[in-house]
């Protein structure tokens, strides 16, 4: 299979440089009737390298260890499922991913749009020069069927980095990766378009799905890998700016610029040569982002490996940095302007303005990402540090000059960043509710100011409410509050109400102007909504993605504010208190899943809104006292010490939750013998064996010698329990069925018994996870989705020991991220089939409404 | 093993499916040269 591979890889760069050299040729040299060459060249492309994609992903699903990539990246113990998808979880596979999309798209572009002029020979050329330039880099320093050549290749194979192993994970980097590679075709267009001088009509017009079908997968990929990140790293945050990410963000950042323009121009030519260098940049950054993130230029958590790949990217990027230089040199002139931006209040204005906002935080993304490399170099701080000492002169404050790489934190991001979401939420509210090119009439105006005016009033209510809410969650006074909307957390304030008055001026735009239709048109307020939005598609689609993207910076930023962290270390029965909320750590347990051959270690967590009692009826022990504990999911039971039996039936149950189960009972002797329910975990993690044996040795000293002696297992790992009591040991076997409601016993100031039970709480099990086939444990974090606030338990538990590390958040509203996410996803569907993005379609017309919908 | 079989007929279908195409592409250059 590696060897067919292979030869389909070959045949692949083939055929691409002919339909390279063809597509060229045939615009050059005028021989329109040669397109239909190119076409089938790179249709035959995406034969081959489907064929080698097959040939590949069988070999994964074989375990084939003898090919590199292979023994790489899977080993016998992975799920076919994980097995599939690590077809893009390494570099070479990445690589084979980005072909594969990249031909697909095209085949699905020439197959169907594909004309015979020189628009279509230079698209197909252009495009085919980025499938050449992987397929060398595939064939000469990132093979993914190069196999071992002095030995057979390994028995078993490395496995994937068990951080990768998660359903996010999975769909993330296709996702990402269609995006990037998406943006091939609106530069092979657009630079196709500069080479014929635009003589073949407006590649805009078809150009723009690739643009929305690019821009939102990326979007989706960006918001899977935050959604990663939360679910699997264990910090609790969405967004770290790794400078991965924020390579990944700059196509994304300008893309979002570049559909705006394309969006507002319509085809008449007043962003013309802005758009052109807008397409030619974000190609040119989905290559950076390529790059960046394979090459280990800076330290990040997404570079798992090493890579020859970075002077082959150099020299590529070089190239298209001068070829899109050249290009817009070429077409200057010819670019010029068809109309100009007609009125101040125009929604032109503001989209210009929010993409020249959107490329400054693209600008200045950039500067803190390269900021560690180029303060590398000592001319560079040198001059750095020049600049800054005069300026200090000028203000007249002391400067203290660079003299090692400087390094930008999340923080630095995060304050700088929140600014600039500020601003453009402001905009992106305002821009759908304004016209088009046209001079606002005075009914316009005061529609619009009652709009606003209204959804200000709205978005005030709400922001007061948040905070309140915010101080409510995080526990903190009002005062703390507005004492951090005063400082640092400003400009975060600024972004939580911008993004209510997003979808607050949505909502107020949709209402008044349907009652204004309602009252002229004489028809009942939901018709004047569908004619409405029927005749207004643009518009309301404008307000819905904004929506989204509102919601989304919603939940980041409130989550940046108001979060409540505490990193603790617990041991059983213990409890702390973050924002509102009891969290009580109850014990460990372990099981061993042989499926994906790790084995856990489970921290047990209650957790109880603070001020919330439990029923002492939920122990549903006959004639015993039971009371309440003020404070957390504790049930108290008064001089619980001197009832032996009782409390050995309580602590039965937390035996039994735990990973210990009787191997033998000798009712004779009254002894019980305990051994792992999962001797595999043991196995894994031979330190827990210790911790039992430590708990039940404090459990019998608790209890009094007379009444119980523990016996570790020497050659075994069994304890052996020997009750002096009858009536205890019948108690004991009694309480080892699983516990209905108890987690944890343990002794209350020397008489009391206390134990913790779930009542109304929830129980979290976060998890250390030990594999077999990686030497690091990972984390697999445990969430409470909450509508106003996620709860997020993350654990680390220490091997032998009975302690937990713990990192508690209380997120509010984190959950908007998810809602954005999902809403994401359906916004394809809004824009992808609709006719308004091939052509602008004639609708009715409502009176004081835009003609063209 | 059948389905081994078939997909290594899979395989092969798409590489010929190539094939055809990029010949096909060939000689329309080639009759595009004649013309010429």
């Amino acid at each position: 299979m590696n060897i067919l591979g292979q030869v389909f890889l070959v045949l692949a760069l083939i055929g691409s440089g002919f339909g390279l050299v063809i597509g060229l040729f045939s615009a050059i040299a005028n021989r329109p009737r040669l397109v239909r060459a190119s076409v089938l060249a790179t249709r035959a492309v995406f034969f081959f390298v489907a064929a080698a994609g097959m040939a590949l992903l069988y070999s994964l699903v074989t375990h084939d260890y003898s090919n590199q990539y292979v023994a790489g990246y899977t080993n016998n113990s992975m799920p076919l499922f994980y097995l599939i998808t690590s077809y893009w979880g390494g570099e070479k596979g990445a690589l084979m991913t980005w072909v594969t999309v990249l031909y697909a798209l095209l085949y699905f572009l020439a197959g169907r749009k594909a004309r015979e002029n020189a628009f279509w020979g230079y698209t197909l050329g252009i495009a085919n020069i980025t499938g050449l330039f992987f397929f060398v880099i595939m064939l000469t320093v990132s093979n993914p069927f190069e196999i071992f050549v002095t030995f057979p290749g390994p028995a078993d194979g490395a496995g994937i980095n068990p951080l990768l192993m998660n359903p996010f994970m999975v769909i993330h980097p296709p996702f990402q990766l269609a995006g990037f590679v998406a943006y091939t075709i609106p530069f092979a267009m657009a630079a196709a378009a500069i080479l014929t001088k635009e003589r073949f009509g407006h590649w805009e017009q078809f150009g723009r799905r690739w643009m929305i079908f690019a821009w939102w997968s990326l979007s989706m990929g960006l918001l899977l890998g935050c959604l990663w990140s939360y679910m699997e790293l264990g910090w609790g945050g969405f967004w770290g700016w790794d400078p991965v990410e924020n390579a990944a963000l700059l196509p994304w950042l300008i893309g979002t610029a570049l559909l705006h323009l394309v969006f507002v121009d319509r085809g008449r030519g007043v962003f013309r040569r802005f758009s052109y260098f807008l397409v030619f940049l974000t190609y040119g950054m989905t290559i950076f982002a390529t790059f960046l993130t394979r090459s280990q230029l800076i330290d990040s958590l997404h570079s798992f490996s090493m890579s020859l790949m970075t002077p082959y990217f150099l020299y590529f990027m070089l190239f298209v940095a001068i070829f899109s230089l050249i290009l817009m040199v070429a077409g200057w002139r010819f670019l010029k302007p068809r109309h100009h931006i007609s009125s101040l209040l125009s929604r032109e204005t503001f989209v210009l303005a929010g993409v020249l906002v959107f490329l400054l935080l693209g600008f200045v993304v950039l500067w803190g990402t390269m900021l560690p490399k180029l303060t590398q170099s000592p001319s560079i701080r040198g001059m750095m540090n020049s600049l800054g000492s005069s300026w200090a002169n000028v203000i007249g404050k002391p400067y203290f000059p660079l003299t090692s790489a400087m390094h930008v934190g999340p923080k630095w991001f995060n304050r700088i960043a929140a600014p600039f979401a500020f601003l453009i939420l402001i905009l992106a509210a305002i821009g759908p509710a304004l016209r088009m090119g046209f001079k606002p009439v005075k009914s316009t105006i005061r529609r619009a100011a009652w709009s606003a005016g209204l959804a200000l009033v709205f978005a005030v209510a709400i922001s007061i409410a948040t905070i309140f809410f915010i101080a409510s969650l995080s526990g903190q006074s009002i005062s703390v509050v507005f004492k951090m909307a005063d400082a640092k957390q400003f400009w975060g304030f600024g972004v939580l109400i911008a993004g209510l008055w997003v979808l607050n001026f949505a909502i107020a735009d949709l209402v008044i102007t349907s009652l204004y239709i309602k009252k002229n048109m004489k028809i009942s307020f939901f018709m004047a909504m569908k004619r409405l939005i029927r005749g207004n598609t643009r518009r309301y689609s404008a307000h819905f993605a904004h929506s989204i993207i509102a919601i989304l910076a919603i939940g980041f930023f409130a989550g940046s504010i108001g979060a409540a962290r505490n990193k603790i270390v617990l041991e059983p029965g213990r409890f702390v208190e973050v924002a509102n909320n009891i969290f009580g750590f109850a014990g460990l347990s372990s099981r061993f899943s042989a499926s994906e051959s790790f084995a856990t270690l489970t921290s047990h967590i209650v957790v109880m809104p603070k001020n919330r009692t439990v029923d002492p009826s939920t122990l549903n022990i006959p004639n015993i006292k039971v009371q309440q504990v003020d404070e957390g999911p504790y049930l108290l039971i008064p001089d619980g010490r001197t009832k032996p039996a009782i409390w050995a039936r309580l602590y039965a149950g937390s035996v039994a939750m735990q990973d210990l189960k009787p191997e033998n009972i000798d009712r004779a002797r009254h002894r019980v013998i305990l051994t792992a329910k999962d001797p595999k975990a043991l196995e894994v993690i031979p330190d827990i064996y210790r911790r039992w044996v430590r708990g039940l040795q404090a459990w019998a000293g608790d209890m009094g010698r007379h009444e119980l002696t523990v016996q570790p297992g020497t050659t075994r790992p069994i304890i052996t329990l020997t009750f002096q009591h009858s009536d205890v040991f019948n108690a004991f076997l009694s309480g080892l069925k699983p516990p209905e409601n108890v987690f944890w016993v343990g002794v209350w100031k020397d008489r009391d018994l206390i134990i913790m039970v779930k009542g109304p709480g929830k129980v979290l099990t976060p998890e250390m996870r030990y594999y077999t086939f990686f030497d690091q444990p990972t984390s697999e974090v445990s969430i409470d989705l909450g509508l106003l606030y996620n709860v997020y338990v993350a654990s680390s538990g220490a091997k032998g020991a009975d302690l937990a590390g713990l990192t508690i958040l209380v997120t509010p509203l984190a959950n908007f991220i998810f809602l954005g996410n999902f809403l994401l996803l359906l916004l394809i569907l809004l824009y992808w089939p609709h006719k308004i993005i091939s052509e602008p379609v004639h609708g009715k017309t409502l009176k004081g409404e835009e003609v063209t919908a | 093993m059948i389905f081994t079989f078939l997909y290594s007929v899979g395989i092969v279908a798409l590489g010929v499916t190539g094939l055809y195409e990029l010949m096909t592409a060939i000689a329309m250059l080639v009759e595009d040269g004649e013309h010429e």
